[in-house]
């Protein structure tokens, strides 16, 4: 078998020409949807402030649930989707679960009672106004 | 000694019970302090802004502020410094700004629920005080009614009602910012709740932060970024906007910027104003007054006065005053400069 003839054996042997395309094709949607779906924000963190200070940072884009426990206060957060939530809390007053879900830069959800504050940083600026 | 130890249990316990109150501290964050004694420049300002929350806060009982508001008319209330130079400062700043930032509105904040005590439902729609409600309270919202001797407070009128959360933030920044300066940080950035103070410069190139500045119209503009950016550093940025704190009801916006004149809250067509200045005190106080001015007198004020600001309109206009012009950036397509 010369070069010639193993060319002509290779391209009579492949059956599914149109496969590789739809491949090609499937491949390029999933790449259009993870575009869509997840909005082009590099860097994007969720930082976690207690008392004042920078405790713990997390990717908006990792899907992820932890407590946030200071002393006997535990806040119950949630990261999916690029949301971010207070799914529960040990505080008086609930208004960081009731706040529901932030998932824009500088957006913040903030527990008074236990003096946290979650907020998301954009990394294009150093605070908000 | 058993009187004491219950003495000292009583005081301690007092403290662990109250820590659920803090309002000032507890939206205050610190980042990037670098530079000098920064661990214990931040642990003053933390003892210096409890201290003060203490002092002033008006649903804390035994506090300077709550003693005033209870206080009748006549009654020599002493109290501390701190509350003393804010009570001054406040009323320089009354005189300063033609009666339009004033402490003594607490009435009508309560009248409207924007009150600290009712934190939790500032923004559930509720029906408008009626006028004779309005009416009830009108002549118990004098800032002439307090008078300020030394550290003695008296009032003229037993049911007035002060607040200083709309300048204590900003006192509490500029004494952080001498804290700053005192443990020699370079740089870092205080937010008391949205009171930004730049202690300093950043750790990179020009030294300047890049702020940006909220778009209070969010829901008129199909980009919902921000209204610009400034880049500058060494100085405090205040923000006074009706899209915090505010409810709607019957397609109306009620926040809680309320003008002295009519108890109500501001209605002129200003959405938000921006004070860019080295005091604290000044930006809180002026983006306050500056709002209930409105857009002609505001700018006419700012102007005069040489101060770097921004005001936005309810119509997406905004006005540039003072030297902002030369530090401001990517300004909001869909705004358009006020003529």
């Amino acid at each position: 078998m010369n070069r010639v003839e193993k060319f002509q054996y290779i391209k009579t042997k492949i059956p599914f020409k149109w496969f590789d395309f739809a491949v090609l094709i499937v491949l390029g949607l999933i790449i259009l949807l993870v575009f869509l779906l997840v909005p082009f924000k590099e860097g994007e963190r969720v930082n976690v402030y207690i008392e004042g200070d920078l405790k713990y940072t997390y990717s908006l884009y990792e899907e992820v649930g932890f407590e946030i426990k200071n002393g006997e206060n535990i806040n119950k957060v949630k990261i999916s989707n690029g949301k971010v939530k207070v799914i529960s809390s040990n505080c008086a007053n609930q208004n960081c679960v009731l706040h529901g879900e932030i998932s824009m830069a500088n957006e913040r959800i903030v527990c008074l009672p236990h003096k946290l504050v979650i907020e998301i940083s954009g990394e294009e600026v150093d605070a908000v106004s | 000694m058993f009187l004491l130890i219950v003495l000292i249990l009583v005081v301690f316990t007092g403290c662990v019970n109250k820590e659920d109150d803090y309002f000032v501290f507890g939206v205050t964050t610190f980042s990037d302090f670098y530079g000098g004694n920064q661990e214990k420049a931040k642990q003053r300002m933390k003892n210096l802004i409890i201290e003060v929350e203490n002092l002033i806060s008006p649903i804390k009982k035994g506090s300077d502020v709550y003693r005033i508001n209870n206080a009748k008319v006549g009654e020599k209330i002493v109290v501390s410094d701190i509350t003393k130079d804010i009570l001054k400062l406040s009323k320089d700043m009354y005189e300063e700004t033609e009666e339009c930032f004033n402490i003594s509105l607490y009435n009508a904040s309560i009248l409207w629920g924007f009150d600290p005590s009712n934190e939790e439902n500032y923004s559930k729609p509720r029906k408008e005080p009626s006028k004779e409600e309005l009416e009830s309270i009108k002549n118990l919202c004098n800032m002439e009614d307090i008078v300020i001797n030394g550290n003695v407070v008296t009032k003229k009128q037993s049911e007035l009602k002060i607040d200083l959360g709309g300048i204590a933030k900003g006192y509490l920044a500029d004494k952080c910012n001498e804290i700053a300066k005192e443990e020699k940080l370079k740089g870092g950035i205080l937010n008391l709740g949205g009171n930004i103070y730049l202690l300093g410069e950043k750790d990179k190139k020009d030294g300047n932060y890049t702020i940006g500045i909220t778009n209070p119209r969010k829901e008129k503009c199909e980009n919902t970024g921000f209204f610009a950016k400034i880049s500058t550093k060494n100085t405090s940025i205040v923000t006074s906007g009706d899209y915090n704190r505010y409810y709607m009801y019957d397609g109306k916006r009620y926040h809680h910027i309320l003008d002295g004149r009519t108890l109500k809250p501001t209605n002129n067509g200003v959405a938000s104003v921006t004070i860019v200045n080295r005091s604290s005190a000044l930006c809180d106080a002026y983006s306050t007054a500056v709002f209930v001015m409105g857009i002609e007198k505001g700018k006419e004020f700012l102007n005069e006065k040489n101060i770097d600001a921004i005001i936005i309109t309810d119509d997406l206009k905004y006005v540039l005053t003072g030297n902002i012009n030369s530090y401001i950036k990517d300004i909001h397509k869909e705004f358009i400069a006020y003529e």
